[in-house]
């Protein structure tokens, strides 16, 4: 199987940090990624409120590419949103002729292939989890993260709607409500994972910047639930939500308290630091939250 | 109105006089159209609208009504149908749009409503009816973020953030101290850069999806 | 020729063997499990709705018409595996522990019924994480006292008697995302009998029932519904169960109340799903094998829904029972005596 790897923008901007983790993870379990390196934005939940059409035709043209130019079997994201744009765009076109014959045209005259729909799309979780799953991750382990407690957050795209995820029908996906895959992949590195009621909760992150008080309440109420449950760190499988998490960490701080306050990562940033990675290699300083203080204090870097 | 001269007494204060007139009537008076279910159908994600049986599974289990008060999907959509516009107006409007696209909704919906991108539709309905008076946060993101789109293919987060402040007047906020040392933060660990942007023919894609918006 | 072949021993095959085995034909009643009833026998449902009846009182007569007429052959744990000929010569091979052998039968009568839907894909509601969840047709069996519990509600996780049990409507039926559009036309009822039955053992007990609407066509369930609410103060709300969560360790639910216009958050001690009709893999199966006409959800097709609503789309092989779509007892029974008359009269 040829894997396509769509990082998305953000991870090619401020979610370096898990792009690179993700590279490093993927290679040292052997899973070959490549990058469809001419990729372009998949337009994310704007394009969906803006523009019915353009909102498939962005997608359709990232994985026309990946078909056509790549030769991928499949294409994978680390990228929630990218994820859903994607499924989306394939739902569209296998359901609604109209979709599929505008996304076809689109395509011809921009002088591009005739993608139809039906590239299979993974999110690097689900396909990790899959394809190397909890038990190769402990037998790879070279530095047990035992000692520190995670909690596993997974965001909301990543298993929701079913009506394109598949959640409950599709046998490689996860459960849409009590999400398990993250959580049994940390738990492989040694770490102790903590029960966590927030886990598949909204971070508001969509709301970011246009409802900046209510996207802080809920992603407060997430980071302080983590908090609750004992966790040293919390770490998730999405840009956007690291976004909202991370980056926009120290307002919401401001204005929740410090019951907010917990450092931030991707899980690939864990799993490659209990494979045996560097905290440098692993971009682990970039974190605006500071992983490193609390993994410095366990003695894990 | 008809006239009302009985004697009224609310609390131990006896009203003399034509009552009716200070009490609002609590019928709803009725004057059903579709008018404004055709208009939101046609909205980019409106058109599973009709499709809704009110079951309220999609209210049941929505991220918001803990934090919105009176947040209520299947609730927008009633008022839509039945053409109760004035309603949608005076008490929801500041809350349709807050919507955080957290998809319960529609993981949920037994009908295939897709309740998320429905409600979303119905606040750009309110958007496009200019119901707010002033360009809203939502349209002033979704401008800045397609126009980024389409001029190079790939957004810049931190671009973004500063034109969405510029544009909504509150780039002094972002000059504020906060903001400005996480973004020099970014600077110097090398992550804000601008991308090569090699994607193939982007010009002639542009193009094309440009005139998909007018 | 005077045989005829009647697939499944549900209520409606058993109805239509004897029907048929009254008026002279030699029947042979095909039924894939060890035992006769269908979906009623297998559940052990202990009380019918509307009229809280034993189901002993009318399955027993039922079962006991066919087992005692020496015109009826009784084949349990059998199946068919091939069909050749045409009306009104088929030659069926029919399948058992001993073997396969072929006959020749003058009809064939196909009463092979429905499957209860397994919730397990609706994964909010919980079924297969939350013990506490149950489908009403394991309610059944818990009701009955002959059951595993001996007619005690005791719940799965700890075998206390629950105190608040929440019961949601149409799971698996009125759905597009899980294919089953219809509704399954026995929840509502069911539900109804099954929240009576528990406050009748437990008054002590509260039952909350979450609906969309409470569909009461049959003879006597409105009147039931009424019963259930007046007598029983078995309290209906308007909406449907969306999410099912543990909350200090205490199952809780949110709906709207959709009147109320506002959503709630409820904590029960027990769930029941009124888990809805699918047609089961027997019937798809056997109109496989047989080669007739299946509706757009599986259930079997009559050749016109109004004018011959027993035949199915080849000419000879007849269709009766919950195989074309939800049906309860009562009219199930009234479909075996009809697709009787119906062979009666094709075979003339
Ligand atoms: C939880 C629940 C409670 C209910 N309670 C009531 C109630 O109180 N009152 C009421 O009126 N109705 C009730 N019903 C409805 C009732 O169960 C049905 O009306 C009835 O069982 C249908 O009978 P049937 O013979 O058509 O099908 P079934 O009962 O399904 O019987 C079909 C038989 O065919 C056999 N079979 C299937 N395929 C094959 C094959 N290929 N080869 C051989 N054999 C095969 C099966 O093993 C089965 O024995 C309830 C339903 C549910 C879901
Ligand atoms: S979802 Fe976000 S990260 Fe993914 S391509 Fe779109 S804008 Fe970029
Ligand atoms: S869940 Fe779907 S059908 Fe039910 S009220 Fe919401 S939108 Fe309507
Ligand atoms: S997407 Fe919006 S309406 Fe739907 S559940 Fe989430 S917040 Fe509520
Ligand atoms: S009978 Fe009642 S429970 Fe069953 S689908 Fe119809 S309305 Fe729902
Ligand atoms: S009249 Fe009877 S069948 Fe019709 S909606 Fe009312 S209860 Fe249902």
């Amino acid at each position: 199987m040829k894997l396509g790897y769509f990082p998305g923008c953000s991870l090619k901007g401020m979610a370096r940090a898990y792009d690179e983790s993700t590279k490093i993870v993927a290679e040292g379990f052997g899973i070959e990624l490549m990058e469809v390196d001419d990729f372009n934005c998949c337009g994310a939940l704007e394009a969906k409120g803006s523009n019915e059409k353009l909102s498939y035709m962005l997608p359709a043209r990232v994985m026309d590419s990946a078909k056509g130019r790549f030769h991928v079997d499949a294409v994978v994201t680390p990228c929630n949103g990218c994820y859903h744009s994607l499924l989306r765009t394939n739902a569209a076109m296998n359901e609604n002729a109209n979709a599929k014959s505008d996304v076809i045209s689109f395509l011809k005259d921009v002088g591009y292939g005739s993608y139809e729909g039906d590239l299979d799309v993974r999110h690097f979780l689900e396909l990790f989890y899959n394809e190397v799953g909890p038990e190769k991750v402990k037998n790879a382990v070279k530095k047990s993260l035992k000692g520190l407690k995670v909690a596993s957050y997974y965001g909301c795209l990543y298993e929701r709607p079913k009506t394109i995820t598949k959640t409950g029908y599709k046998s490689n996906r996860d459960d849409s409500e009590n999400p398990y895959f993250q959580d049994e992949l940390l738990a492989a590195t040694g770490a102790e994972v903590v029960k966590f009621d927030a886990a598949a909760s909204c971070c508001g992150g969509a709301h970011a910047l246009q409802d900046e008080s209510l996207s802080a309440t809920l992603s407060a109420t997430i980071l302080s639930a983590a908090k609750k449950a004992g966790a040293d760190i919390l770490a998730l499988p999405c840009p956007l939500c690291g976004a909202a998490l991370d980056i926009k960490q120290p307002e919401i701080v401001k204005v929740h308290g410090n019951d907010a306050k917990i450092p931030v990562v991707y899980f690939t940033q864990l799993i490659g630091l209990a494979m045996g990675k560097s905290a440098k290699d692993l971009k682990l300083t970039d974190p605006i939250s500071n992983p490193m203080e609390v993994l410095k204090s366990k003695g894990l870097v | 109105m008809a006239e009302n001269t009985d004697k009224m007494v609310i609390d131990g204060v006896e009203l003399v006089g034509i009552w009716k007139e200070f009490m609002p009537s609590r019928i709803l008076y009725e004057d059903v159209t579709t008018e404004f279910l055709d208009e939101v159908k046609k909205l980019p994600g409106g058109s599973t609208i009709a499709r809704c049986y009110q079951c309220g599974t999609c209210t049941g289990g929505c991220t918001l009504p803990e934090f919105v008060d009176k947040f209520n999907p299947r609730g927008f959509i009633n008022l839509v149908r039945r053409g109760h516009y004035d309603i949608l107006v005076s008490d929801y409007k500041d809350l349709v749009w807050k919507c955080v696209s957290c998809n319960r909704c529609t993981h949920r919906c037994p009908k295939g409503v897709n309740t998320q991108e429905v409600v979303r539709a119905i606040a750009k309905f309110l958007e496009d009816r200019k119901v707010f008076g002033k360009l809203t946060n939502d349209e002033a993101f979704d401008e800045i973020f397609m126009d980024e789109v389409l001029t190079d293919g790939r957004i810049d987060e931190v671009k973004i953030v500063k034109d969405f402040y510029s544009k909504t007047g509150r780039l002094k906020d972002m000059m504020s101290g906060d903001q400005l040392s996480l973004g020099f933060k970014m600077f110097t660990s090398g992550r804000i850069k601008l991308f090569g942007g090699k994607i193939k023919d982007w010009k002639k894609v542009s193009q094309r999806l440009k005139e998909e918006l007018q | 020729m005077k045989t005829v072949l009647v697939i499944g021993g549900g209520v409606t095959g058993l109805k239509a063997s004897h029907e048929l085995a009254q008026m002279g034909y030699n029947v042979s009643l095909v039924e894939k499990e060890d035992f006769l009833g269908g979906q009623v026998a297998k559940h052990k449902y202990y009380k019918l709705a509307p009229d809280m009846r034993l189901v002993s009182e009318v399955l027993d007569p039922v079962i006991k018409n066919v087992e005692s007429n020496s015109n009826i052959k009784v084949l349990k744990h059998s199946t068919i595996t091939a069909l050749s000929g045409n009306a009104p010569e088929f030659k069926v091979k029919i399948k058992n522990s001993k073997g396969e052998a072929e006959e020749t039968f003058g009809a064939i009568v196909v009463a092979t019924g429905f499957e209860h839907f397994d919730p397990t894909v609706k994964q909010e509601y919980g079924y297969s994480r939350f013990k506490d969840v149950v489908t009403n047709a394991e309610v059944e069996e818990l009701l009955n006292p002959n059951g595993p519990t001996k007619g005690e509600l005791k719940r799965p996780s700890d075998g206390k008697i629950p105190k608040k049990v929440a019961i949601f409507q149409c799971v698996g039926s009125r759905d597009k995302q899980v294919g089953n559009p219809y509704c399954c036309r026995v929840g509502c009822v069911v539900s109804t009998k099954q929240a009576i039955e528990i406050k009748e053992k437990y008054p002590d007990t509260e039952v909350f029932v979450y609906y969309m609407d409470m569909r009461m066509f049959g003879r006597g369930w409105e009147e039931l519904y009424g019963k259930a609410m007046e007598e029983y103060e078995v309290i209906f709300t308007r909406g449907r169960g969306a999410e099912v969560t543990l909350k200090n360790e205490q199952l809780s639910l949110r709906a709207e109340e959709t009147i109320m216009d506002r959503p709630i958050q409820h904590s029960v001690d027990m769930i029941i799903l009124a888990a809805g009709q699918a047609p089961g893999d027997g019937t798809i199966e056997a109109a496989k094998i047989l080669g007739i006409k299946q509706n757009e959800y599986g259930y079997l097709a009559p050749k016109d829904d109004f004018l011959s609503p027993n035949e199915s789309s080849k000419a000879g092989i007849f269709i009766a029972g919950a195989d074309k779509g939800p049906l309860d007892v009562e009219n199930c029974i009234v479909e075996g005596a009809a697709v009787a008359a119906k062979v009666a009269s094709s075979l003339k």
